[in-house]
């Protein structure tokens, strides 16, 4: 009799969950360009904070200086490596932090032998043990 | 009743609107003279004769819902664009948030030497930390 069209319906029914799915989306990430394709505004964002840290301290130039000279040998593989290592030291106190970095320059002076000793030597202290230690062989600044 | 509604072309100073109201008036005596069964199949009759007409009226919502959500889905997609845009034209500097260092992830990749932090991913720095 007057049964209208399912079709407007069905259109509307669909265009409805294409909007749905639109909206519910994040807005897609346009991928930035290559350092070389940056607007010198946006490549002044990015190094906001390098450009500060280096004006902070004029005594750490030197350091930071090396320390990216240093970056740049390293392959791509162990700045991968690097990276995963930045992360375990970012999740660790200050107290933590020295100790690792008291160990890693008593560390690469020794053979792997003598590294064995000084992980079961390390495994083997106190906490307080291993403040006095960490306190005796603190790393001089790189 | 007066001679001029039997006949109403005959009286000369007849107007047209009395003409009309006598026209109306015989319309509504000859359908009160029929029977109420005649009625009622006149009435269906006449409802089947509009029914199409019904039917694309009832048709209009229905296409005027689809231009509705049409135009939704194109200012839905103009605003996502115009967001997307937005997120473009003023990138977020993830590089130099990170963690609890406020210097952030940059300056903390220069603060140590790198092969300290190439040496707590080894397998040595791993066996002290596991402990």
């Amino acid at each position: 009799m007057n049964r209208s069209s399912p079709i407007p319906i069905a259109t509307a029914f669909a265009l409805v969950l294409a909007a749905g799915a639109v909206l519910a989306s994040p807005p897609a990430q346009t991928a930035l360009p290559a350092w070389e394709q940056l607007t010198p505004a946006q490549r002044e964002l990015v190094i906001a904070p390098l450009r500060d840290r280096w004006n902070a301290d004029p005594q750490m130039r030197a350091r930071l200086f090396q320390h990216a000279q240093r970056w740049q040998q390293l392959t791509p593989e162990q700045r991968a490596r690097m990276r995963h290592g930045l992360g375990k030291w970012e999740h660790m106190d200050p107290q933590q932090r020295e100790a690792m970095r008291t160990l890693f320059h008593k560390m690469r002076d020794l053979t792997p032998g003598q590294r064995a000793t000084l992980r079961e030597q390390w495994r083997a202290m106190t906490p307080q043990q291993r403040r006095d230690w960490v306190e005796a062989n603190r790393a001089p600044a790189d | 009743m007066n001679d001029d509604r039997q006949h109403p072309r005959r009286g000369s100073a007849l107007s047209d609107g009395d003409f009309e109201r006598a026209l109306r008036a015989r319309h509504r005596e000859a359908i009160d003279s029929l029977s109420p069964r005649v009625q009622a199949q006149l009435q269906q009759r006449l409802r089947a004769l509009r029914a199409p007409a019904t039917g694309i009226r009832r048709r209009h919502p229905a296409w005027g819902l689809a231009a509705a959500c049409s135009l939704a889905v194109v200012f839905a997609f103009g605003i996502h664009r115009r967001l997307a845009d937005k997120n473009t034209s003023v990138p977020v500097p993830t590089v130099a948030v990170s963690g609890n260092n406020d210097s952030g992830e940059l300056v903390a990749t220069l603060d140590e030497a790198p092969d300290l932090y190439l040496w707590l991913a080894s397998d040595d720095a791993n066996k002290i930390l596991s402990e």
